[in-house]
């Protein structure tokens, strides 16, 4: 070991600096008094994600951006959603005549009193356990990873004891049945929000060369800006590459659509060229036709589903119906076919009650709801 | 980039495009810095600082810069991102201040001049540039929480004990800048 003048121990504090957590509190420890405090201004300093960020910037590349004829980004956000409902109606009729099975189902108040989703949120573990997230707290793996629990999130703490090796490979996939929203951090600090009826697989701890989750249903993802480090989410056989940007991903069914909120995302369709997507933009796959478009949006449209308010453009009763059977795991069907068709317009936040949802909504004067178990039938308002 | 100018008046409108080039090497990724602390957003903080040095060409006859650059730049890039910020919805800026890295130090409430802190940063910033480029190189890298020292040595085609020796370097050069991080609180990131 090399001794400066000043008793500093260079060659121990850059061994130090790339031990992990546990393990150098305890080093430093032994250090002497002065070097510690020196240490502990050089770690915050190696640590201090504004001078990261900033000497990651690419000065050249920016320069050649500047003085070349570029319009620069214009970055649109949402503003709070109006909770106004306005229902506008194609194709909306009276059905006099016609009434389906009216016994069976009745006053929703009654049948939906208690109705609780069937399934709950489930993690299963890269070593095969499944653990029911039902309840906050700390719970421990076998393996000795800490899970972290808060009201609806998952966090991982990875044990300061373990070496940063052990867990490399360990894939852990988060279910998220309907009825169900969660929150998930990621070892990055990355968030994603999952919406219902969707899954997302991801390791425990990322590998160096790339941050690569997969996801099924909805997820909008808050990822931490990292330019040497890429985040990938893969969504059946296309790719969503990231850097360091918040974006949406939902492939309920064949289709995927990719809403860019801010920064920047590659989509790569199976088998097809790569898609540059800029803020409040959105590629729309077509699983069938295997067609991809962009088109224009604002994208906390697109987002709203994350803090519970539904954002109807242009939504028929049919597509809404969807929407209400994954965030309340229930099933929906209509008494007429032309229902389907009716349009809505505005915007509302979601409640945990499916009742006062539904009252709401008969509010718009053109339908009314019916309900036995956890089936709900949508009738015409007139219908008694 | 190894010239520096010395903070004080400057006269744009006498640069030619290359030592205005120059200028924005020195001040760019700091002005960055200071517009995310702003914006929380690494990207809208780009576009502002880019947008100011474009404006500032164009108006370069016109500019007066009767102190310094430093806190003129500051100033006005501190003022477009309060722009940008309050264009934002207020929930969108309160979740950006919440989940990204970025600490939130709060919302300057005048976009004043440099203080020790942002002149610290700045300095920090200009010393890490002016490293040999390898032992930069090697600095840079080593602050990814998923680079070891193996990893740096390999994506630059030298030794471990090049890589230590580098770093040991950098940080030597660096310590004299070291004073705006408190030493008490003993401050570890979980990785």
């Amino acid at each position: 070991m090399q001794q400066e003048p000043l008793h500093t121990d260079w060659e121990r504090f850059i061994d130090l600096l790339e031990k992990p957590e546990g393990e150098r509190q305890a080093l430093v420890a032994a250090l002497p008094a002065e070097d510690q405090e020196l240490f502990a201004r050089l770690l915050q300093m190696k640590q201090d994600p504004l001078l990261t960020g900033a000497l990651q910037l690419d000065t050249a590349q920016a320069w050649k951006r500047s003085f070349t004829p570029v319009r620069s980004m214009h970055w649109k956000r949402w503003a709070a959603a109006a909770c106004f409902l306005i229902a506008g109606a194609t194709g909306w009729f009276f059905w006099m005549q016609t009434r389906i099975e009216a016994p069976r189902y009745q006053n929703i108040a009654r049948e939906l009193a208690g109705h609780t989703p069937s399934a709950k949120v489930q993690l299963i573990t890269g070593v095969g356990h499944t653990i029911e997230i039902d309840s906050t707290g700390r719970l421990e793996e076998q393996d000795g990873t800490t899970i972290q629990l808060r009201r609806g999130e998952v966090t991982y703490k990875v044990s300061p004891g373990l070496a940063a090796q052990d867990n490399i490979g360990l894939i852990n996939t988060l279910i998220v049945p309907r009825g169900y929203m969660y929150t998930l951090a990621l070892s990055d600090g990355s968030k994603v929000w999952l919406n219902a009826d969707s899954k997302i697989s991801y390791p425990v701890r990322f590998d160096k060369g790339e941050r690569k989750v997969r996801i099924e249903g909805e997820a909008y993802f808050e990822v931490v800006h990292n330019t040497q480090w890429p985040f990938k989410v893969t969504v059946g056989d296309a790719e969503v590459k990231v850097l360091g940007t918040s974006f949406d991903v939902k492939a309920y069914g064949k289709n995927i659509y990719t809403t860019l909120v801010t920064g920047s995302v590659l989509f790569t369709p199976p088998a097809a060229n790569p898609v540059q997507l800029t803020p409040d933009h959105q590629t729309f796959f077509n699983g069938s036709s295997g067609v991809t478009a962009t088109r224009k949006i604002i994208a906390g449209d697109w987002i709203a589903w994350k803090d519970d308010d539904l954002v109807m453009i242009k939504m028929s009763l049919a597509e809404l119906a969807e929407i209400l059977e994954r965030r309340y795991d229930v099933q929906v069907s209509f008494a007429e076919e032309k229902l389907k068709d009716i349009q809505y317009n505005g915007a509302l936040h979601l409640t945990g009650n499916i009742v006062d949802m539904l009252n709401n909504l008969e509010q718009t004067g053109n339908i009314h709801f019916a309900a036995k178990d956890k089936k709900i039938l949508i009738l015409p308002a007139n219908t008694k | 980039m190894a010239a520096q100018f010395n903070d004080g008046p400057i006269d744009l409108s006498v640069l030619s495009k290359k030592d205005y080039e120059l200028l924005f090497h020195q001040y760019y990724q700091w002005l960055c810095l200071q517009a995310s602390k702003i914006t929380g957003d690494w990207h809208a903080a780009e576009d502002i600082v880019q947008e100011f040095f474009t404006r500032c060409w164009q108006n370069r006859l016109s500019i007066q810069i009767k102190e310094s650059f430093t806190g003129f730049a500051l100033v006005s890039v501190r003022n477009s991102a309060l722009n940008h910020l309050k264009k934002e919805s207020t929930r969108l800026r309160h979740e950006t201040a919440s989940f990204n890295t970025i600490p939130d130090e709060g919302i300057p409430a005048l976009p004043g001049q440099p203080d020790e802190t942002d002149l610290r940063y700045l300095q920090l910033i200009t010393a890490v540039n002016n490293l040999p480029e390898q032992r930069r190189k090697a600095f840079v890298l080593s602050r990814q929480q998923h680079m070891k020292y193996a990893d740096i040595a390999q994506e630059l085609g030298i030794s471990i004990n090049t890589v230590k020796m580098h770093l040991r370097l950098a940080y030597q050069e660096l310590r004299s800048l070291l004073k705006i991080w408190a030493p008490f609180v003993l401050f570890f990131k979980i990785f």
